[in-house]
């Protein structure tokens, strides 16, 4: 074909050589390729989510008398999706190598490409580049040690990349989880909140960065990793209220899936449940969501970034029908945020997040603008997971292929009116990456749930499968 | 192999390219010309955006054999050398970019709608489609806003 200078086989995959990847592309169309099994090929949506319910332990039996409000929930998949597609530049020579790419944890990179190329480790330069924003995906470095095989096994300089349909359908994806979430309550007081989550397992065999807890987190048999996720999930998600005795697990169902940490890990799905109950909570106590959320939160520093969205957001305020407000809250990483969103659902099916309004303390500030910008990127995150874009899996595999299916936010979902307000702290400087994220999600299922009178359950809420699949 | 004439950013090039090679591969890996990203290849991203003869097309399904002839504006050729174009202020001025790898796409096709329009609505920049995953819309929708006043 023309421009096309090699194929090669490496144990991820067959690689086209070319010329330009416009030829590449098209030599990858024209190959014909037996594939072994993959690992879950038996498995599809809903027998993935039938594992996810066995597994969510029961919540505890309770007396017939005690009032409670609870809720059963489901999220899909997420892909990570990044708008550059995976990819690295990769020399590989007898006497060293030399890559280049966009990297977390370039430290194991280097070991794990010296290891496969068979070079010492002082022979492998690796140089971290920019790359596109990719939300946890980057952790992984599979793309160097697969530019890396293809140097070597063509004996020239590679630049690899992924189409986008093998990123989507082959590279990693936040794992489908199911919740079971119950409080309880007696005389205006919340006495128990219980939150079981199951989730198929993230792989964190990346570490932390260091070649420590990556060895550690690849301790064969899963308990390695398990470990790893039982200390996150434990030390990241924590309820903000004043909810009496209240309880958090994770069950992990070791599914072999391409997953990996999606920019706030669990607290995404795990506290956005949890924002959607506090609602229901504050209904059936006969309470506003803000004023509810006012009584219950622990700290000072809490009520005021929920004070801040109400006011300059104008809770309450008058919206025709189909409209409505609506309020999340989340604390971690040593900060705090608050969003309020108005939602136009006339088309339940088409909602759109028409304005939102955001409050944080993240501590002491060191680049506001950098930090709003993080919050609004969370809130677009937010929008998109929560109404419109998850993954579809079937037969093992997603069947989206493309931002034609995967349904990320584009401008016409995204909100005409958006205040960010930076409270500072004094104190040292907090987290704000991810944080805003899971507050976004509660803000923008609250406020759908209020302009629908519906209790989503199910996330995307609208999520059906609206086009058509490419080949596999 | 069939060669092909046009300009680029000003400029006069010969690639030799089979006709269908979109045009998206010859600017970036035989021109060397990256300002224009690879999404999706399929006119759904719209990261590729350029400008063919002033208007924005998605080079990823442009063959190169249809651009002979004629002027593609990538990014690389919007500013007047050392001038930057005004809505690569606005960007500037709304501290747009995360990442930055949809942004050549974002502003080719926010100049392109500015060219239609003077005064977009929100309505009408509602009708760029580029995906952002980094989630800048909204300071794009202002910066395309103060885009359009400097321009007046
Ligand atoms: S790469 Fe051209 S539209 Fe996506
Ligand atoms: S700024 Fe990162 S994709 Fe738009």
């Amino acid at each position: 074909m023309p421009g096309v200078l090699d194929v090669v086989t490496i144990g991820t995959g067959v690689a086209v050589v070319a010329e330009t990847f416009g030829q590449a592309l098209d030599g990858k169309e024209a190959l014909d390729v037996t594939w072994g099994p993959g690992t879950v090929d038996a498995l599809s949506d809903d027998g993935i989510k039938a594992r996810l319910k066995a597994a969510t332990p029961s919540l505890d039996v309770l007396g017939l008398l005690v009032k409670k409000v609870e809720g059963e929930f489901d999220f899909a998949f997420a892909s990570h999706a990044p708008l550059e597609t995976n990819s690295a530049v990769a020399d590989v020579r007898s006497d060293g190598a030399e890559v280049w790419l966009g990297l977390k944890s370039p430290i194991i990179a280097q070991a794990a490409i010296a290891k496969a190329v068979g070079l010492p480790v002082s022979k492998v330069k690796v140089h971290v580049v920019q790359s596109g924003g990719s939300f946890g995906r980057r952790l992984f470095y599979d793309a160097a040690l697969e530019a890396a095989a293809v140097s070597k096994k063509s004996g020239r300089p590679i630049r690899l990349m992924w189409s986008r349909i093998d990123d989507t359908r082959h590279g990693r994806m936040r794992p489908a989880t199911h919740h079971r979430v119950r409080a309880t309550y007696a005389a205006g007081q919340v006495l128990t909140f219980q939150h079981q989550v199951a989730a198929v397992e993230t792989d964190f065999r990346h570490g932390l960065g260091d070649a420590l807890t990556a060895a550690a987190a690849s301790i064969p048999s899963g308990i390695g990793n398990a470990t790893f996720a039982q200390t996150l999930f434990l030390t990241t998600v924590k309820s903000p209220y004043n909810f009496g005795l209240t309880t958090q697990t994770l069950t992990e169902v070791p599914l072999k899936m391409h997953t990996g940490s999606w920019r706030s890990v669990y607290s995404a799905n795990t506290r956005g449940a949890e924002e959607i109950i506090v609602d229901e909570l504050a209904a059936k106590l006969g309470k506003d969501p803000v004023a509810f959320r006012r009584e219950f939160l622990k700290t000072a520093r809490q009520r005021a970034v929920l004070a801040k969205v109400a006011e300059e957001g104008d809770w309450g305020r008058e919206l025709p029908a189909g409209w409505a407000q609506g309020v999340g809250f989340h604390d971690e990483y040593k900060a705090c945020t608050a969003c309020l969103v108005e939602i136009d659902a006339t088309d339940p099916k088409e909602p759109r997040v028409t304005k939102a309004v955001i409050a944080a303390d993240v501590g002491r500030v060191i680049n506001p603008r950098g930090l709003e910008a993080q919050m609004l990127g969370g809130l677009t995150d937010a929008i998109s997971t929560t109404l419109r874009a998850g993954l579809h899996i079937d037969e093992g595999l997603p069947l989206e292929g493309s931002y034609s299916q995967f349904h990320y936010a584009r401008q016409k979902d995204s909100p005409k009116d958006v205040q960010i307000y930076v409270i500072e702290g004094a104190d040292e400087p907090g987290g704000a990456g991810e944080l805003g994220v899971p507050a976004a999600v509660g803000a923008v299922a609250n406020a759908y749930a209020r302009a629908t009178g519906t209790k989503p359950r199910s996330f995307p809420i609208n999520f059906d499968v609206d086009f058509t699949p490419f080949p596999r | 192999m069939p060669s092909h004439t046009f300009t680029v950013n000003g400029e006069s090039v010969t690639v030799d390219a089979p006709d269908d090679l979109p045009l998206l591969w010859a600017l970036r890996d035989l021109l060397g010309i990256r300002g224009p990203k690879y999404g999706c290849g399929i006119d759904v991203c719209k990261a590729c955006t350029s400008h063919l003869d002033g208007e924005a097309v998605r080079p990823c399904v442009v063959p190169v054999a249809e651009a002979a002839g004629r002027e593609v504006t990538t990014i690389e050729g919007l500013a007047d050398g050392d001038e930057l174009h005004p809505v690569q202020e606005a960007w500037l001025e709304q501290d747009v970019a995360q990442c930055g790898y949809c942004q050549p796409g974002q502003i080719m096709a926010a100049v392109a709608l500015l060219k239609r329009t003077k005064n977009p609505t929100d309505a009408d920049i509602d009708e760029i489609a580029n995906v952002c995953r980094c989630g800048t819309y909204f300071r794009i929708r202002e910066a395309i806003k103060s885009a359009a006043a400097r321009m007046g």
